[in-house]
C-alpha cells in the first residue's frame, strides 16, 4: 500500500500526470501531514495543472492543518496561488473563521480584502465581529467589499451601519456599495435615508442612479414611480435597462398609478428603437400595466407583428395576461404566422 | 409567471455560469425565465430575488442548482448534436492533429467519448472521422465509448436507432455509413469497427488514470450533472488523458475554462475550442 | 459616423462590473463583462474589443495570467490593457508592466481619472 512518503517522492516526479496523482493521491489520503508536502511542491510547480491538483488535495484535506496552510498562501507573491487559497478556505466553510479573525487582525490591507472574499461565499452571521471591524476599516477597498457582502447575504442587522456609511461623504464607490446593499436589507427607514442623501436625481452620475434606481426597484413607491418615470426620455440608453427594471418592481405596489402625460410616449420610443434590444422588451412590459387603455392595447397588437423578436416576446407575454374580447381569436391567429419557438410558447400560455 | 428583471437575469446567468459552467446569453431571457418559475412554483415561492437568494446561500449541497440545471439542459441524444461544434472538430481540429500526426510519422489516432449514452456520440464521431480522413482504416484509429450505464453500452454494441436519432444525419452520410432496416437504422460495419465500447465511472479516478494517449476527447453535456469538485476531478483527467497539442470539447454552452485553466483558448473562425498545449 | 468603441471589463465583482459599466457607458463607450480571466478571454476572443480593464484578484484565472495569454496570441499583441487593482505597492505595478499591461489604475478610481485614461490610450494607439 502506498505511503504518504511515497506520494511525496512521486510529487516531485519528472512527468506532470505522475506529480498530479501524487497530489490527488495525498488529498485522498485526508491527513494533516500531507499538508506540508503540498504546500512545499506548490511554491517550486511550474505546471497549471499540478497546481491545480495540489489545491484540490488541499480541499481534501480535512484537518485545520489545511486550512493554516492555505491561510499562509494568501500572502504569496503569485496572485493565481492567492486566489485559489481563497477558494479553498471558502469551501471549507465556518471552519475556517477562527483563523481569518487572525489574519483581520494581523494582515495588511491586501490580505484583510481577501479574508473579506473568502467570507463573500458565506452566511454573515458566523463572521459577525469580522464584519463589524471591516465596516470601520481604515483601508476603503475592505469596507466596499464588506458592504458588498453583507448585501448579497442580507445581513439585516447591519442595515443601520451601512446607511450611516452611505451618508458620509465617501468614495462614491462606496456609497454605491451601500445602495446596493440596502437593495437586498434596506426597509422605510432605508428609503427615507436614501433620499435624504440624494435630494437630486438629475445631478446624479450614472454610476451612482444606476445603483439608486434598483434601489427604488426594491423599496419604493408611488412617489418614486414618478420620479423614476421622468428620468426615462433624459438620460442615457444604457440606464434605461435599470429606469424599466424599476418601474416594473414599482408598480405593482401602487396598481392604479396613472401613466402621466411623457412615460406612454417614451416607453413607445423605447419599443419602437431602442437600444439595446432586451429594453424593446421590458418597455412592451412596463406598457402592458396600462393594457386596459385602448391606445395601450392597440400598440401592443402592433407589437404581435414587430421583427425585433424580443418585442413579439414581450408583447405575446403581455397580452395573454390580458382579458379582453376577441383577444383569444387575435393570438391563435398570430401563432399561425410566428416561426419563434419561445413566442410561439408565450402566445400559447 | 414571476417576472425576472433584466438584472436578475443577468445576475442568474453568471451565477450558473460560475456554478455549472454553462452560458445563457439574452437571446435565452425567455427559457431561464420559465425554468425558474417551475423552480419557484416547486419551492413554493413568488419573489425572484427569494429564488436567486437561495441558489447563491441555502443551497449548500448544490442540490438546488443541480434542480435547475436538469431544467435548462436536455438529455435527448442524437447524432450530429451540436453541429457547430463538429464542424470545429471536422474542418480544423481533426485535420491539424493528423497533418501533425503525418508529419511525425505516427498512424494512430484515438478518439473519447465520455458519457456516450446510447452511442449516437460516438458513431456520429466515426463517420466524420471516415468522411474526412478516408484512410482511417488504414491507420490505428479507435474511437473509445465509455458510460457507467452497462444498459447503454449494450445498445452501442447493437447500433440500431430510431428517427429521432438519426434526424440530423446529413444526407451524404446516411447513404455512406447507415443503412436502413424498417424504421430503424443500423450504423454499417465498418464504421462500427472504429467504435469500441467500454464502462467506466468518470468518477473512479484510478480507471480515469488508465486512460491516456487520447487525441481527442469528447464529453458533452455529461459533467452538467457533476458537483463543482467533482467535475473538476474529472476535466483535470482528461487534461492527463490527452496527448499534447490535443482537444477536449464539452457541450456547446459549457466552458472548459471555467472547470481547468491548464487547457488553452483557441478560435477558428467564429469556432473556440479548448486544447492542450 | 464615428462608432463606439467596445471596452472589455473583467472582475469577479458584480457591483465593480456594474459601477465601471455605467462610467464607461456614461463616457459612450461600449461594454461587454467577464467575471475572471478564463471568460474574459471567450468574450475577448468572440467580440472586437478595443480596449480591456481588467482585476488581478479574481478565482480560476487571475489578472496576470489573463494578460500573458492575451499578449501570447498575435492578435493582440497591441490591445491597450489597464489593470484597475486594490493592491497598490510599486512592486504590483512591475509584475502587470511585466505581463503586459499598459498601465496600472489603483481601486477605487475616480471616475473621471478612468475615463481620461482610457481616453488617451485609445487615441495613442
Amino acid at each position: 500500500m502506498s505511503t504518504l512518503k511515497e506520494f511525496e517522492e512521486k510529487l516531485h516526479g519528472a512527468d506532470e500526470a505522475e506529480r498530479t496523482y501524487a497530489a490527488e493521491d495525498i488529498g485522498y489520503l485526508n491527513v494533516p501531514d500531507g499538508v506540508p508536502p503540498l504546500l512545499e511542491r506548490l511554491a517550486q510547480e511550474p505546471s497549471l495543472a499540478v497546481r491545480a491538483a495540489i489545491f484540490q488535495a488541499l480541499i481534501r484535506i480535512e484537518a485545520d492543518a489545511a486550512i493554516e496552510g492555505s491561510i499562509e498562501l494568501l500572502g504569496s507573491e503569485d496572485p493565481q496561488i492567492r486566489n485559489q487559497a481563497v477558494d479553498v478556505l471558502r469551501r471549507k466553510g465556518p471552519q475556517s473563521i477562527p483563523f481569518l479573525k487572525t489574519v483581520m487582525r494581523e494582515g495588511d490591507k491586501d490580505m484583510r480584502k481577501l479574508v473579506l472574499d473568502v467570507l463573500s461565499g458565506m452566511q454573515a452571521g458566523n463572521a459577525g465581529e469580522i464584519y463589524a471591524k471591516a465596516l470601520s476599516d481604515p483601508d476603503v477597498n475592505v469596507v466596499i467589499t464588506a458592504v458588498e457582502n453583507l448585501g448579497r447575504m442580507r445581513a439585516a442587522e447591519f442595515r443601520t451601519r451601512i446607511e450611516e456609511l452611505m451618508g458620509t461623504d465617501s468614495h462614491p464607490m462606496l456609497t454605491g456599495a451601500c445602495l446596493e446593499a440596502l437593495v437586498e436589507i434596506g426597509d422605510e427607514s432605508s428609503l427615507g435615508a436614501i433620499r435624504r442623501r440624494f435630494p437630486d436625481l438629475t445631478s446624479l452620475p450614472d454610476f451612482l442612479l444606476a445603483s439608486y434606481l434598483k434601489a427604488m426597484a426594491a423599496l419604493g413607491s408611488a412617489t418614486e414611480f414618478g420620479e423614476v418615470a421622468s428620468l426615462l426620455p433624459v438620460r442615457g440608453p444604457h440606464l434605461r435597462p435599470p429606469i424599466l427594471s424599476a418601474l416594473m418592481a414599482i408598480y405593482p405596489h401602487c396598481p392604479l398609478l396613472e401613466p402621466g402625460e411623457t412615460l406612454l410616449p417614451a416607453l413607445r420610443a423605447v419599443v419602437e428603437d431602442g437600444d439595446p434590444p432586451l429594453c424593446r422588451y421590458q418597455a412592451v412590459r412596463v406598457l402592458s400595466f396600462w393594457a386596459a387603455r385602448d391606445d395601450v392595447y392597440a400598440f401592443l397588437l402592433s407589437c404581435l407583428s414587430s421583427r425585433e423578436r424580443l418585442v413579439r416576446l414581450g408583447a405575446a407575454e403581455s397580452l395573454s395576461m390580458t382579458k379582453r374580447p376577441g383577444l383569444a381569436q387575435v393570438l391563435a391567429a398570430r401563432a399561425l404566422e410566428e416561426s419563434d419557438e419561445e413566442v410561439l410558447q408565450a402566445l400559447a400560455c | 409567471m414571476p417576472d425576472l428583471s433584466v438584472e436578475q437575469f443577468q445576475t442568474l446567468s453568471q451565477q450558473i455560469y460560475q456554478k455549472l459552467g454553462l452560458h445563457f446569453d439574452e437571446k435565452k431571457i425567455y427559457f431561464l425565465k420559465t425554468r425558474v418559475a417551475k423552480r419557484m412554483t416547486a419551492l413554493g415561492l413568488d419573489d425572484p430575488r427569494e429564488y436567486m437568494f437561495k441558489l447563491s446561500y441555502a443551497d449548500p449541497h448544490g442540490e438546488e442548482m443541480q434542480a435547475l440545471a436538469n431544467l435548462v439542459t436536455t438529455n435527448e441524444t442524437y447524432m450530429f448534436r451540436e453541429y457547430d461544434q463538429l464542424q470545429a472538430f471536422a474542418n480544423y481540429c481533426l485535420p491539424e492533429v493528423l497533418s501533425a500526426k503525418q508529419a511525425r510519422g505516427e498512424r494512430t489516432l484515438r478518439i473519447w467519448s465520455a458519457g456516450c449514452s446510447s452511442g449516437e456520440e460516438p458513431y456520429t464521431l466515426a463517420m466524420i472521422v471516415q468522411d474526412v480522413f478516408p484512410q482511417a482504416q488504414s491507420w490505428d484509429c479507435e474511437i473509445v465509448a465509455t458510460d457507467i450505464d452497462e444498459n447503454m453500452l449494450k445498445r452501442v454494441a447493437a447500433a440500431r436507432y430510431g428517427a429521432r436519432s438519426v434526424a440530423d444525419v446529413p444526407d451524404e452520410y446516411r447513404a455512406k455509413y447507415l443503412l436502413e432496416d424498417g424504421d430503424e437504422w443500423i450504423v454499417r460495419r465498418r464504421t462500427t469497427a472504429l467504435v469500441k465500447a467500454r464502462h467506466l465511472n468518470l468518477s473512479d479516478r484510478m480507471a480515469m488514470r488508465a486512460m491516456r494517449g487520447f487525441d481527442f476527447i469528447f464529453c458533452r453535456n455529461v459533467l452538467i450533472y457533476f458537483d463543482d469538485l467533482s467535475r473538476k476531478a474529472v476535466v483535470d483527467h482528461f487534461y492527463n488523458a490527452l496527448n499534447p497539442a490535443s482537444y477536449v470539447f464539452l457541450g456547446h454552452s459549457e466552458s472548459v475554462g471555467r472547470v481547468n485553466t491548464a487547457f488553452k483558448l483557441k478560435r477558428f473562425e467564429n469556432h473556440l475550442v479548448y486544447v492542450k498545449e | 459616423m464615428d462608432t463606439k468603441k467596445t471596452i472589455l471589463i473583467v472582475d469577479d465583482s458584480e457591483f465593480v462590473r456594474s459601477y465601471h459599466s455605467h462610467i464607461l457607458e456614461q463616457a459612450h463607450f461600449q461594454v461587454i463583462t467577464a467575471v475572471d480571466g478564463s471568460d474574459g478571454l471567450e468574450k475577448l476572443y468572440s467580440n472586437v474589443c478595443d480596449l480591456v480593464l481588467t482585476d488581478i484578484n479574481m478565482g480560476n484565472m487571475d489578472g496576470y495570467e489573463f494578460i500573458r495569454r492575451v499578449r501570447a496570441d498575435g492578435k493582440y499583441v497591441s490591445l491597450p490593457i489597464i489593470i484597475v487593482s486594490t493592491e497598490s505597492e510599486a512592486r504590483d505595478k512591475m509584475k502587470g508592466f511585466e505581463a503586459g499591461a499598459n498601465l496600472y489604475l489603483v481601486k477605487p478610481s475616480s471616475p473621471e481619472m478612468m475615463v481620461e485614461n482610457i481616453r488617451m490610450i485609445l487615441v495613442a494607439n
